[in-house]
Order: C-alpha cells, then sequence, then structure tokens
C-alpha cells in the first residue's frame, strides 16, 4: 500500500496541496444536519452539484498524480494532500511550512502564505499553480511535477506554470 | 463548598486523554483488530473525489467541524439543572465507555464494508427493515433538530440577545460577498477572508451599539414608552424581553409587563416564521453563494470561540478570578419542577456524550478517507473526546462562568419552570453569558464577547438549518419511494412535507423538545451500536463492549418516553405525545429486530473477514502503529 506522507525527517522533493471544499463541509456546520454520504438522504450528486463537479474535476488531477507519480509516493519523494479552505488550522501552518521550506522567493511565497489564490487552487512545492481558481491541465501539473524531480535538489517551479 | 473550575476541566480533559491511551487502543487493537497493512477504501477506491487517502491531522479537523456544533452546546446546558457533577460524569463516562466506542465502531465497521453508509450496513447486517428504520429515525431526526434549533434561535433573539440580530443577519451578507469575490470575482481567499472577518467584527460592534429588540414592535405604545423613559433615566433595561419585563415589573407597571410578555411572544413566532422562510429560501440558493462561504466563516468562529473559553478559563485560574468559582451544587437531587436525573440526564446530553449522528459523518464521508486502518482510532474515538472536551467547556460556562446569581431563587437555573420560560434561549443564553464572562477575563469587553459567543451560536444553527432543510426533503423523496408512492416523491412537495416538519416542532416547548431530540438521536446510536455488535458477533469477537452501551442507551430512550407519555397525555400535549409514542415504537422495533438478528446466528456477513488470518505478528504490527 502506498503510504500517503514520508515516515523519515527528510522533506519530500515535491509537496502538493489541493484546496477544494470537502463533500462533508457543505451540508451544515456542525453535527445534527449532515447526513453527507448516503446518496439516498442527500439525493445523491444532485443535492451540491456545483461543488460535486469541482470535486470531480480535481479527482482528475489527483488521479493523474498518483498514477504517473507512484513510484515517486513509494518512495515519499511526493506528497499530496486535499484539503477543505475551513481547515485553517491544518492548511494556513502548512503553507507557510512549504513556504519556508522550499522557498519559492519572496513575492511568490507571500501570495501562498496570505492566500493570495482564489478557489479551488493548486499549490506545489510553496507556489500557486492554478491562476484565478482555474484549474491547470493534469498534463501541465505532471509536466511542473517531473520538472521539479528531475532538478538536482528540491526547489519551487519555474515561473512559466505559474 | 466553591469547586475550581478549571481544576474539574483539567481532571476531565486528564481521564479522557487517558481513556485514548488505554481503551481506546485496546478497542482499536483487541476488539476492531485495526490492521495498518490492510488497505483502506481511501486506497483501493481511491478517485480523489470521495475516496482520498488524508493525513490524520487534514482529517481530524475535516471530521471534528463535522461533529462539533450546536448539538454538545444545548445538551449540557440544560442538564446542568441536576448539578455539575451528574452531567461531567456523564459527559466523561459516556464519551468514552458509549460515544467514542460508537464512533469508532461506526467508522471501522463501514471502513470492512467498503465505505458504505451505516445506512447500508444496517440493512445489509440487520435486514431490509433496519433501513426503512433508520430512514424514519432521520427523518424525526433532523425535523426535532431544526424545531429544536429553530425554536433556540427566535428565543435568543427575542428575550436575551437583540444585539445579535445584526450581525447575524449582516453575516450572511458578509459571506455572500465573499461567495461571490471568491467565486465569481476570484480575488485572492487570504484578502477576502481578512475583509470578511473585519467586517464581521464591525457588525458585531454595530450589533452592541444598536440592539434590535423586535418584541418593543409588538407592545403597545404605552409599554415602549416606559422603557424608552427607563433608558433615557439612565436605568439598567436588559435590551431582551426577559430583562425588560423584570424592569417593567420592579417599577410597579404589572400591566405593562405583561402587555410585553405577550409581545415577546408574538416576536418570538413571527421570528420562527422568519426563519422557516430563510430556510427555505437559504435551501435554493446556489450553494457557493452563501452556504460554502458561511460554512468557511463558521469555522474560524469555532476555533476562535474554543481557543478563547479554554483561554479564559485558564486566565481566570491563574488570576483567582471569581468565574473560576463554581456556584453551582455538585448534585441537585430533585430541582423544581424537573423531571428526573434518571433516564433524562442521559438523553438530554446527547452529542456531548454520545451521539448517532456522529455515525453519518463517520460512515458516510470520513471513513473514505482513512489513509490507514489504525487512523480510526485518532479520527474516530479522539474526536470524540474532542467534542466531550468541549461540552465541559459548556458546563463550566454555566456553572462557573454565570454568575451565583443564575443559581439562586429568581435565577434561570433555580428550577425546572426557569429554564423552560424562555425557550431554548434561556439554555444558549446561559452559555453565551457564561462565555462571555471566562472571555472578559482575557480583557474583551463582556457586551462584545456577549454578541461574538451569541453570533457564534445563531451562526451554528442557521447554516445547520438551510443545509438541513435542503436534505430533509431528499430523506422525504426516499421515505415516499421506498413506500411506493413514486407521485408524492417530487422535490416540491418533498421541500413542503421538509418545512412542514421544522415547523411542527419549531414550538416554544423549550427542553422538552430537546429532550425528544436527544432521545431520537440515542435511538439512531442504538441502532449503530446494533450494527456493531452484530458485526462482532458474526466475528466471534466479544461484543460486551458494545451491546451494553446499546442497552442502556435503548433503555434510557424507551424510559425517558414512557416517562414523558404520560405527562404530555396529561398536558394534552398531542403532537408532542404522538411523536413520543413513535419513538417509543421504533425503539420497540429495534429491540426486535436486535433479537432477531441475534437469532439469526453467525453467519451471513457478506464481507471478507480475515480473522483466521489475524496472527501474532499482525497484532505486533498494529500495536506498533497504535503506539
Amino acid at each position: 500500500m502506498p503510504e500517503l506522507t514520508s515516515g523519515t525527517n527528510s522533506a519530500p522533493r515535491v509537496s502538493i496541496i489541493l484546496i477544494r471544499e470537502s463533500a462533508e463541509q457543505v451540508t451544515g456546520s456542525g453535527c445534527c444536519g449532515r447526513l453527507e454520504g448516503d446518496s439516498s438522504l442527500t439525493g445523491g450528486a444532485r443535492a451540491f452539484q456545483r461543488a460535486r463537479s469541482q470535486q470531480e474535476a480535481f479527482g482528475i488531477l489527483h488521479r493523474a498524480v498518483v498514477e504517473f507519480f507512484a513510484d515517486e509516493q513509494r518512495r515519499s519523494e511526493l506528497t499530496i494532500v486535499t484539503v477543505d479552505p475551513r481547515n485553517q488550522v491544518y492548511l494556513f501552518p502548512k503553507l507557510v511550512k512549504d513556504v519556508w521550506r522550499y522557498r519559492p522567493g519572496w513575492w511568490c511565497g507571500l501570495c501562498t502564505a496570505l492566500q493570495f489564490f482564489s478557489l479551488p487552487a493548486v499549490i506545489i512545492n510553496g507556489r500557486v499553480l492554478s491562476r484565478r481558481g482555474q484549474l491547470l491541465d493534469p498534463d501541465a501539473l505532471c509536466h511542473a511535477i517531473r520538472e521539479i524531480l528531475s532538478a538536482p535538489h528540491a526547489q519551487s517551479v519555474h515561473g512559466e506554470f505559474s | 463548598m466553591a469547586s475550581n473550575a478549571v481544576l474539574i476541566s483539567l481532571c476531565s480533559f486528564a481521564v479522557l486523554i487517558l481513556a485514548y491511551f488505554t481503551y481506546g487502543k485496546y478497542l482499536a487493537r483487541r476488539i476492531f483488530r485495526l490492521d495498518p497493512d490492510r488497505q483502506t477504501p481511501a486506497h483501493y477506491k481511491q478517485d480523489g473525489v470521495d475516496y482520498i487517502p488524508t493525513r490524520v491531522p487534514v482529517l481530524f479537523g475535516h471530521h471534528f467541524a463535522s461533529i462539533a456544533g450546536l448539538g454538545p452546546i444545548l445538551g449540557p446546558a440544560i442538564a446542568v439543572i441536576w448539578g455539575w457533577g451528574p452531567a461531567v460524569l456523564w459527559v466523561v463516562v459516556g464519551c468514552v465507555f458509549m460515544g467514542a466506542v460508537h464512533d469508532l465502531g461506526a467508522l471501522t465497521v463501514s471502513l470492512r464494508y467498503q465505505g458504505r453508509s451505516i445506512g447500508d450496513v444496517c440493512s445489509d447486517l440487520i435486514g431490509h427493515r433496519a433501513r426503512f428504520l433508520f430512514l424514519l429515525i432521520i427523518f424525526f431526526l433532523m425535523s426535532l433538530a431544526m424545531g429544536a434549533f429553530v425554536n433556540a434561535i427566535s428565543a435568543l433573539f427575542v428575550k436575551f440577545n437583540p444585539d445579535a440580530i445584526i450581525p447575524s443577519f449582516g453575516l450572511m451578507l458578509v459571506a455572500m460577498c465573499i461567495g461571490i469575490a471568491v467565486y465569481r470575482l476570484r480575488i485572492g481567499l487570504g484578502p477576502a477572508t481578512a475583509v470578511g472577518l473585519i467586517a464581521f467584527g464591525g457588525l458585531i460592534y454595530w450589533g452592541v451599539l444598536q440592539p434590535l429588540p423586535t418584541y418593543a414592535w409588538f407592545a403597545s405604545e404605552e409599554t415602549q414608552e416606559l422603557l424608552a423613559e427607563g433608558r433615557a433615566a439612565g436605568e439598567s433595561v436588559d435590551n431582551g424581553s426577559i430583562g425588560a419585563v423584570a424592569f417593567l415589573e420592579q417599577g410597579g407597571h404589572e400591566q405593562a409587563a405583561a402587555d410585553l410578555t405577550a409581545a415577546a411572544s408574538t416576536a418570538s413566532r413571527t421570528w420562527i416564521y422568519v426563519l422557516l422562510a430563510y430556510g427555505f429560501i437559504a435551501s435554493v440558493l446556489p450553494v457557493w453563494l452563501l452556504l460554502q462561504p458561511r460554512d468557511y466563516i463558521n469555522s474560524f468562529q469555532l476555533y476562535f470561540a474554543l481557543a478563547l473559553l479554554v483561554a479564559g478559563l485558564a486566565v481566570a485560574a491563574a488570576t483567582g478570578s471569581e468565574f473560576n468559582v463554581i456556584d453551582a451544587a455538585v448534585y441537585r437531587p430533585q430541582p423544581e419542577g424537573a423531571p428526573p436525573m434518571v433516564p433524562f440526564l442521559f438523553v438530554t446530553i446527547a452529542c456531548g456524550a454520545v451521539s448517532g449522528f456522529h455515525s453519518l459523518v463517520s460512515s458516510g464521508t470520513t471513513v473514505r478517507q482513512l489513509n490507514r486502518e489504525t487512523d480510526a482510532l485518532p479520527i474516530g474515538f479522539g474526536a470524540m473526546l474532542t467534542e466531550g472536551a468541549l461540552a465541559i467547556l459548556v458546563i463550566m460556562a454555566c456553572v462557573a462562568g454565570l454568575g451565583a446569581a443564575a443559581w439562586q431563587e429568581g435565577g434561570a437555573y433555580a428550577t425546572w419552570g426557569g429554564i423552560q420560560g424562555g425557550g431554548l434561549g434561556v439554555q444558549l443564553s446561559a452559555v453565551v453569558k457564561g462565555g462571555a464572562n471566562f472571555l472578559s477575563v482575557v480583557g474583551i469587553s463582556p457586551r462584545i464577547g456577549t454578541a461574538f459567543l451569541a453570533v457564534t451560536v445563531v451562526a451554528f444553527a442557521m447554516t445547520t438549518l438551510d443545509s438541513a432543510t435542503r436534505l430533509l426533503r431528499f430523506n422525504v423523496e426516499e421515505i415516499f419511494r421506498s413506500l411506493k408512492m413514486e407521485p408524492l416523491a417530487n422535490r416540491y412537495f418533498a421541500s413542503l412535507i421538509a418545512v412542514a416538519g421544522i415547523a411542527l416542532f419549531a414550538q416554544p416547548k423549550g427542553a422538552v423538545l430537546w429532550v425528544l431530540f436527544g432521545t431520537t438521536n440515542q435511538l439512531l446510536a442504538g441502532l449503530t451500536l446494533l450494527a456493531v455488535s452484530l458485526f462482532l458477533f458474526k466475528l466471534r469477537r466479544p461484543i460486551v463492549y458494545t451491546i451494553i452501551p446499546m442497552v442502556i442507551m435503548l433503555a434510557m430512550t424507551a424510559w425517558a418516553m414512557a416517562f414523558q407519555l404520560d405527562k404530555f397525555r396529561d398536558e394534552e400535549q398531542w403532537l408532542l405525545f404522538s411523536v413520543s409514542v413513535v419513538v417509543l415504537a421504533m425503539t420497540a422495533w429495534l429491540i426486535v429486530e436486535a433479537i432477531l438478528s441475534f437469532r439469526r446466528g453467525r453467519g451471513g456477513l457478506s464481507i471478507e473477514h480475515d480473522d483466521e488470518s489475524h496472527d501474532e505478528p499482525a497484532e505486533v504490527t498494529a500495536a506498533t502503529h497504535l503506539g
């Protein structure tokens, strides 16, 4: 079973953050209002169609990365995490940590840490790759990852992808 | 004897943590046999949409935000009427031996059923009738919960916190602006959030400066003049109707006080209609416009309020503040007019101790993101214990933060009638005022703190209301379909039934309504525990850890309902009587299903299980991952 995270102390060479709303998060706040997960109770895809189509678009990106970089994931060279923007307790420190670790440049780093990006967003090694909420093409994403992996040291992606 | 709130809280937290590392690990290792090497649905069904292997910190945040809300606030705030001792004891014991076991069990069973929902699993394990029972419980549960929430908000707006009206409705506008900014104009999330939170702060300040005592709109001119004169003369006239009525009574204006009481009732009813209309409209608005952005702001409110409450309690302890002293009695055997503590304590505190609703979140969504089986321990068991800690904080806000006056004659908690008098607003107000006193210790003005906490609980309730109305509609459609009444399963009729269901229960019955909700919630917990017990039974594993909580839950539910039946019949409250009969019938039905299921024996498990292959090395591996 491929592990999600590196069990070692060294940083993965590629850290991908996918920011999108989780299904459970759009069905209310707190207990007693959530029925997510049971399609007969939520009307399946009908309940939140727009969020659903966005999740499915992210699914394509996610699957592309998982399929093309399965070995890298297994070797803990690449991590991918899907976070809900409401989970700021995790998201904010994670963004700051990635910026600190991968040094994407002060302006890019500032934009990432202060969340100057619209949703949904794709962030690789502390740099925002998605533009104004438009999702990346899976090929472009995989190309950006390949470039980082082929570089001698962990780094941020080059400007042309951003 | 005065007790130390921080000490009690810390002791409770310590027990919860200890339970995690002992009982939780024992269950995970020996009973549920979580195996870090067995693939989870998140891996073998990975699609990046629903099934995503997710790290524990991320998933914990998502799961906790899904289970923590108004439930663990309202229940404990009512239950302290029997003293803080039983409430704390039930939260801690219930959380460890029932709630956390229930959540972990639901997560594990769903895990082994390829991430299917608990309703599906019940159908598979118990039978098709269980599926219908499940749908029926859900309908009553959601209708009662939403009815209680609508009741609580209207009471809070009218009787206690008119200063929360402007910020609460202003927050919707702020949320819509954030929705448009982020999803349409594609402005950055960070700047939009910053502006939104600043605007939210401004709205709270505006609400404090300009409360909207809507009850006055329905009062006579004479009464309004008396109140205005009182305020102009610098007298302390509370903005809520309860305080205003007390002011008039103290001044000897009995007629005006009666007029204002009637006006407050009219205002409460009007608010109920307004909120129902809001629920209907919000449920048909695009999700990105209101629901998502307001949920987003709510998450800040939840964590901000939690952090401030903890900080306030800690500073109160460090500085020897009066708010660190518990004013309530440890145990009040028979508060005036209150129902007996047993069984009502066990159904009043539902979400803070054990909640059937959690099985929906655990089995439906969280399970599909579990990276490793062993992660079920921190997510299922751990998140429930954290919710227990939240319930402890709420109890302390009521018994220490509220001040001694609340527990003396004439105070809100002096009698059961006192906490019944203002609907569920009394309990919310107790938490809000008690919490605001804790916040005042860290330098936040009590008026600002009160408004902030009031808006926070209102926001929880309203977000739940609009999404629940939407979901209830689908539930109603499904019930009609399962009854082969397809023509009635259309969205308009189903929506109408959904809103009518909520309206039916949105009546000023206060704590009684909450008890009904709690009972139904415990019934769902009983159903889930039955499914988990059957699962373990078929695998020839010990079931004592799940069957005892199930029996206790069902016994308390039946006992409480039987007690209520007499009372409702005597008081000729036929709606509540009918609901109690239905709940009692569902309980009996569940007991029959349980007996039949166990009599069918151990066969018929439709999933693969690997007990035979569960050898000693696997145990060692699991033990390593579980610590």
